[in-house]
């Protein structure tokens, strides 16, 4: 029973865990994606002509913001090998 | 659980001072938002004073909604707390009644705060544009009640999570316990976001048609549009809440083991939805005023603006879709 209980605590641990990662993880690139969006749209409304330059740029910039969100994908993934 | 500790009412208490304690935190900072934007309106547009002054208590009125949905579920929690409950001592009731005071304490930060950004800005754009100032209040008023959306999910689930009767067989049961929990904060923590959003956009769009207000209706269009992107992380919070809450057909057959298990796997499917939905509400509301802005100072160029728009909320929502997907297959592990 109390083996039971204590492999039922580590894999639950490993599932909250993953939730907590993912979880926080979202945050920062959702806050920092908005914001590089928000600074291409402004700078389209002032340079026009550079259309295709912003946009490409914004989106390198995003991607590269998505990678910690990346990461705590990966992460979340690994946890739920170890709570299942 | 534990003999002679009626945990459930002790619980309905503690729940009624989250809800009041966390509600009063947004709409008491958006009060005072809405206040500053008020009087320095009034410094550089003395002889609108009486229409300013009109505006704000207008804009306070609205900004204080969330907190009076705080206080409302605040009473009713002390009402359960303070009469003879069935099972005082049921974890499972006990649980559901801290989730309703955690739900509409978080989600109300949100709105209140969003809802005052909003109104600041609109005095703002009064102080500019004093002939409009009517063309203003309205559509400062359909942004907040926009604004107001995701405190109104909040006010759901509390109700919900106040009035839930689980079955008598499944008052002690952890697992039951947690999804309640766990529903109450996937949907407050998710409001945050969307309402800090949803007021951005909306104060966005004020300062827009203060600086143009020949293109209010493209203006109110583009607003409405991108408080609708900013509400899709609250709506997939929604999403998880319903599903922790009403289905729990499987219950019965977890042994204590199994409980723990399935308890810690509740609460991390509806914490990850929550704070999840934080950031890309903040971030898509970022956008919308931006896109709002944009399109006052260069109206011809409304159809790059949008493209960008689209795209880059499309991509600052990816984050809240990996969040949702990680609840879902913890909710379904």
């Amino acid at each position: 029973m109390a083996a039971e209980m204590s492999e039922a605590i580590m894999k639950g641990a490993a599932l909250l865990g993953a939730g907590l990662c993912m979880g926080f993880g979202a945050i920062g690139p959702g806050i920092g994606e908005g914001f590089a969006a928000g600074k291409a749209c402004e700078a389209i409304s002032r340079r026009p002509e550079e259309y295709s330059t912003l946009f490409r740029t914004m989106l390198v910039g995003q991607a590269v913001t998505e990678s910690t969100g990346i990461y705590s994908l990966v992460i979340a993934f690994l946890l739920f090998g170890i709570g299942k | 659980m534990i003999e002679g500790i009626e945990i459930a009412n002790t619980a309905a208490f503690i729940g009624a001072a989250l809800a009041v304690g966390f509600g009063a935190i947004g709409s008491g900072f958006g009060i005072g938002t809405a206040g500053v934007g008020a009087t320095i309106a009034m410094a550089t547009q003395p002889h609108e004073r009486s229409s300013l002054f009109r505006g704000m208590l207008i804009s306070q009125a609205v900004a204080s909604n969330p907190s009076i949905f705080a206080l409302v579920i605040g009473l009713i929690l002390y009402n359960i707390g303070d009469s003879k409950l069935p099972a005082p001592d049921s974890v499972v009731m006990a649980c559901a009644y801290l989730g309703a005071g955690l739900s509409i304490g978080f989600g109300a930060i949100g709105s209140g705060a969003g809802n005052g950004q909003t109104g600041s800005e609109a005095m703002t754009a009064i102080g500019r544009m004093p002939s409009h100032s009517s063309k203003i209040t309205i559509m400062m008023l359909v942004g907040q009640a926009m604004g107001q959306t995701p405190v109104l999910f909040c006010l759901v689930i509390s109700l919900i999570l106040c009035y839930v009767q689980p079955h008598a067989t499944l008052q002690q049961n952890l697992a039951l316990g947690a999804a309640y929990l766990a529903a109450g904060l996937s949907i407050g923590l998710g409001a945050i976001g969307s309402g800090l959003g949803n007021g951005m956009s909306a104060a966005g769009a004020m300062s827009a048609i203060g600086r143009n207000p020949e293109q209010t209706p493209k203006l109110s269009v583009m607003m409405i549009v991108g408080q609708a992107m900013g509400q899709t992380p609250v709506l997939f919070s929604l999403v998880v809440s319903f599903m922790l809450i009403f289905s729990n057909a499987e219950f019965v057959k977890y042994g204590s083991a199994d409980q723990v298990l399935h308890s810690f796997r509740f609460l991390g499917a509806g914490v990850c939805m929550g704070l999840a939905a934080i950031g890309p509400g903040i971030g898509s509301g970022y956008t919308g005023a931006a896109l709002c802005e944009g399109m006052a100072d260069r109206p011809e160029l409304s159809q790059k603006l949008n493209n960008i728009y689209f795209v880059g909320t499309g991509v600052a929502q990816s984050t809240a879709i990996y969040g949702f997907v990680i609840s879902l297959i913890l909710f379904s592990l």
